[in-house]
Order: C-alpha cells, then structure tokens, then sequence
C-alpha cells in the first residue's frame, strides 16, 4: 500500500475513532471490549480500504464492517462463554443522569446481541427498516420484529413495577409485541 | 419508551467519558498489511500451508526462538512456546482456593487469527460465593513489559457522586491478543516473584508474572452476579467483599480494588501453581471428515468435568484467509442449549434423521448456512459454514468441497452423550 493511501487510512480512522469507540460500547457495553472490536475492524478495514475509500458512503461500509465484526464475534463460543461474567464498566456515566444510564446499560446488556445491534441502529444510527436490514443480511420483517421484540425487553427491565405482559402490546412500527414467557 | 426516549437514551450513553483509548493504528496497519501479504502468498502455496498445519497438531508445539531475559526480567521456569495447539490447552490450574473448581466455571482456548492461536483462557468459579478467576497464558512474544502508563478510572467520592481520575503506574504489560488486538494492563507495583519469575499487581485485582522466557500469564479475579448486568465501579468493593474476595481497607485516592494481602498471598499461591505445558487432549463428542486442503482447527472451547476437558464450546476450523470459516458445537442435548429459530429465516430439515433447522443468508458480503439440532444422537448440535470470506465476495478456498452446512453435519460421525465415548482427534 502506498504512502499516500497509508496516510489516506490514518487520517480517516483517526478522525473516525470517537465515532467508533461509541458505536463500538454500545453494542459491546464494555470499553475494553469496544476497543478490541475496533482494533479488529480498522484492522480488516486496512486490508480493503481501497474499496472502503473507493465507495460512496465510507463511513456506512466501515459501520457495516464494525456491525458485523461484532456479530461475528458473538457468534463464536468465545464470546458467549465469557459474558457470564460482570466485569465492572470503566467508567462512569454523568452525574445526575448516572442511575438511568446504568438502568439502560444494563437493561443494554441483557438484550441478544442481534436486537441490541437491531435497536443500535435504528435508533442510534438512524438507519431506516431496510437499510439496518440490509447491513443485518435480514429481512425487514425481522428487523421490525427485532425492534419491536428489544423495546419490550427494554420496557420491561427498565420499568417492572408499573408495568404487566398486557401493556405491552403495541410496538413501533405499529406491530404487535408478544411479552415473552 | 418510545422511539424518541430511546434515541435520547442511547446518545446518553453513548456520551459517558471514555476511558483513554487503547485502540492502535499503527498495529492495526502492520498486521493488515501481513495479513494482505499472507493472503498473496497463500494464493501460490497452499500446499505448504498443508503441511505446516499438519506439523502443528501432530507436534502440539512450535518452540519460540525469543531468548532468556529479553527485557531483563527474570523470568519463571516454564516453556517458551510461540504457539499454542487449540486441541491441546496448554495450561490448567493446578491448584484451586477451597470452594472453587475448574467445573463451575469454564474454560477456552480462545480463536485469534491467522497468525495463530496465542492465548489459552482458563476459568474457574466458586459459585455459592459468586467468585470467578480468569487465567489468561499468552504465547512467547505476545506479551512486553512497558514503561509509565496512564489509566483513567472512576473514583467513588461518596453519595452519587463519582469523578473520574487518571493515574500513574509504572509500568504497563503491553499485549498482542492477535485478532483481538493489542491491549496494555497497567502494573501497579512489583509482586514477589512467582516460581522465580518477575511478577507484578495490576489495579484490576490480578497479577502479572513471566512464566517462562518472554512469556507472561495472568489472573484475574472477578464477581459473579447472577443474572448478569453490570457492577458499578464504586460498588465493586462491596461485591467483592461479599463474595469473599477480601478487599483490604480503603486507600483514598486509589482505584479499586484495594486487596487485601490475604487475598494477594492467594493469588500468588494459585499462579505458583499453575501447570503449564500441558498435554491431555480435549474430547469431542465428534468426528469431522478431513478438512480441505490448507485448512486447520483455529479454536476449541472446553468445559472441565470430572479431570477431563470436553469440547463442548465451539471448534473453529478454516484456512487462513478465513480462521474461523466452519463452527461446529456439540454437547448433551437437555442441558439448556436450543436453536433459536427464526420465522422466515429458517427452514425445518433432517440431520442424520432427527429434526433440524436450516438458515442460509446469502446477501453481498454474507454467505453462511447454519443448521442447528436440539437432539440428534443424544446431542444438541450447532454448525455454521462460511462460504466467502466475511464481508469479500471472495469464496472461502476449499468451502465449496464440504458441501455446505446440511451437507457437513450429515456426514458428522456423531458419538453420543457419554463422554466416555467421545474423541481426542475431532478431525479426520
């Protein structure tokens, strides 16, 4: 790889990386973690950053390229045999928001990994239905019952005592939300 | 929650500091750009590939070449290895605090990438007290001790109120995890040695020592919460007193946790006691026909039950452009593992005559098939194929030969749920 493009590569992942580290914790919910994806993404981003700097939208294929590292990690036994273990977060959340934002990292954490990138990226991302599914390699469908199935989680870790399986019947997207058994 | 309190929930989160980063750019460059020569090279020698993935899981291991003293630490007495064999863990505990057991907790050689399999990951638990201790033994050369680092953490100033603080150390334990990358552990001050070996206390609670020749291996000692979530920083004193990790008093100005020297004398004994060079194979409850040319097993996951390690993670097998290409995992079925179907993605199918469940996307960038069976000769299995490298349109070399993922598992020799009947060659 050239000089030129080495510096291309550099000066785009350096600019890039606050962007990346946060997309990286929230679906990790974890900054050690976060930053190991992030060090396997722009790694493999390194080996085809001709195409990545060659497409449209850079930033959309290296999100893709993040998603999907991290999905790839979590389908390995690896990663599901060490999530049973709670490890402290590094660091804190803003005084006065502190307790939600722990509630919602941890109400984070319990989701699959699937929804938790599902709701990542409809909400966070702002990516519509098709476009999350197209990163997702889904259907639509999916990707809306994925949402649908991950706000109810939430709903429901986050506020229990107020809430019954029965309020919980109207999803976004105007779908129906079957409280799980 | 709606959609709005959701967004402005997530940018919340996603706003809280973080910690100083430890991701690399200058690695990530260097590795990519082995890994782009590799896959040249690979293009025109993979009968040599063949024959040096042979020679790994016939010898079971490659002797490092780094020297004695390379960073002048002393180091302990064991082998220098610059490779571990997935199918062989190279490391046990040999000696566990009373309660605890290597069966309560879990064990993994982990997958890393083509360079090799460089670390071996050990858990055991005490699960009445909620007490974990995590082994991580690194290959030789993976591991470098470094000079002063900075590390932020959270310090608990009483009530709600937290601040964040970086502080000091003087030296760091800089390591190359491979796939995972590069991560450096702070090291707060010198340990006595360990077998001989330069050791030293990280903040996290864990203890660093050189095993042998440029070799390093860890502990780490953690809480188990039941039913997950997270522990708040200032409350992991509390927790870990609970479950008896003895923290010692409170030193302000000190992240936690503060240990006791109780607690650090037993750290020190568990690692003294750690067997390295291990030779029992791990047992899998299957057999794999012979792998395509240029390919070779990248990882196995293990549970450790009555002295003996079953393969019940997953084992990883692929060529190098893609390690990690096939997934198989097997284990009795009845013990909590289900395929998890989902409607419109997967298709009902038959495994070796009982049920299964087929899933195959095949979008730009994914080509996987995995078929999942909750109960097929007395066992749960799972398989996933690759077949193009994760997000190329490159095909995987030698995918195509196996079949696809129905195709595999129906030539899968399967052994049944008595472990005494499983393998120690799961290949071939």
């Amino acid at each position: 790889m050239s000089s030129r493009r080495n510096d291309e590569f550099t000066d785009y992942v350096t600019e890039r990386m606050w962007w990346l580290r946060r997309l990286a914790y929230l679906l990790c919910q974890d900054w050690q973690r976060a930053d190991d994806l992030v060090q396997a993404t722009i790694t493999r981003l390194y080996t085809h950053w001709g195409r990545a700097a060659a497409v449209e939208h850079t930033d959309g294929y290296v999100r893709t390229m993040l998603v999907r590292e991290y999905l790839s990690e979590r389908r390995s036994g690896w990663a599901r045999r060490v999530s049973l273990t709670a490890e402290p977060p590094d660091s804190a959340s803003a005084p006065g928001d502190r307790e939600g934002a722990l509630d919602l990292r941890a109400a984070l954490a319990g989701l699959p990994p699937r929804q938790r990138a599902t709701l990542v990226l409809r909400f966070y991302c702002d990516l519509n239905v098709d476009q999350a599914a197209e990163l997702l390699g889904c259907s639509p469908g999916t990707v809306k019952s994925q949402t649908a199935k991950g706000i109810g989680a939430l709903r429901r870790t986050l506020q229990p005592p107020e809430r019954g399986p029965g309020d919980f019947n109207s999803g976004p997207d105007g779908l129906e939300v079957q409280p799980h058994g | 929650m709606d959609e709005t309190g959701l967004r402005a929930l997530l940018e919340r989160v996603a706003d809280d500091p973080a910690p100083p980063s430890r991701v690399d750019i200058t690695a990530a460059r260097q590795r990519g750009r082995r890994r782009i020569r590799r896959r040249r090279a690979a293009l025109g020698a993979a009968p040599v590939a063949a024959a040096a993935a042979v020679a790994v899981v016939v010898s079971g291991v490659i002797p490092a070449s780094l020297g004695f003293g390379r960073d002048g630490l002393r180091p302990g007495p064991g082998t220098a290895l610059s490779r571990f064999n997935p199918l062989v863990p190279y490391a046990a505990f040999g000696w566990l605090p009373s309660g605890f057991s290597a069966a309560a907790g879990t064990a993994m050689t982990k997958t890393t990438d083509e360079s090799g399999t460089r670390s071996v990951i050990v858990t055991a638990g005490d699960q009445a007290a909620g007490r974990l201790v995590t082994l991580t033994v690194t290959a030789a050369g993976a591991c470098r001790v470094t000079g002063p680092v900075q590390d932020r953490t959270v310090v608990s100033t009483g009530g709600a109120h937290t601040q964040i603080r970086a502080f000091h150390y003087p030296h760091g334990l800089s390591c190359d995890y491979g796939y995972a990358g590069r991560v450096v552990t702070p090291l707060s001050r010198a340990a006595p040695p360990v077998r001989g070996g330069a050791a030293f206390y990280s903040p996290d609670g864990g203890l660093a020592w050189q095993y042998a020749p440029g070799s390093w291996a860890r502990l780490t000692p953690f809480v188990l919460v039941t039913g997950g979530g997270t522990i708040r920083q200032d409350e992991r004193r509390q927790y870990q007193a609970a479950a008896g990790w003895a923290p010692g008093p409170a030193h302000p100005g000190i992240p936690a946790p503060v240990q006791s020297a109780a607690t650090r004398a037993l750290l020190r004994e568990v690692a003294a006691r750690v067997s390295f060079g291990r030779t029992a194979r791990i047992a899998f409850p299957f057999r794999l026909p012979a792998l395509p040319t240029g390919w070779a097993v990248s990882g196995a996951g293990y549970t450790v039950s009555g002295g003996r390690q079953l393969g019940t993670g997953a084992l990883t097998a692929g060529p190098a452009a893609d390690p990690g290409a096939l997934n198989v995992q097997a284990e009795r079925s009845g013990l909590g593992s289900a395929c998890k179907i989902v409607p419109g993605q997967w298709s009902r199918t038959h495994i070796q005559r009982a049920r299964a469940a087929v899933s195959t996307v095949d979008k730009p960038g994914i080509h996987v098939q995995q078929v999942c069976a909750e109960d097929v000769a007395g066992l749960y299995l799972w398989l996933s194929l690759d077949s193009d490298v994760p997000r190329t349109t490159r095909p995987v070399p030698g995918a195509a030969g196996l079949g696809g993922a129905v195709h595999l598992a129906g030539r899968l020799r399967l052994l049944g749920a008595d472990p005494a009947a499983w393998t120690t060659a799961p290949v071939g």
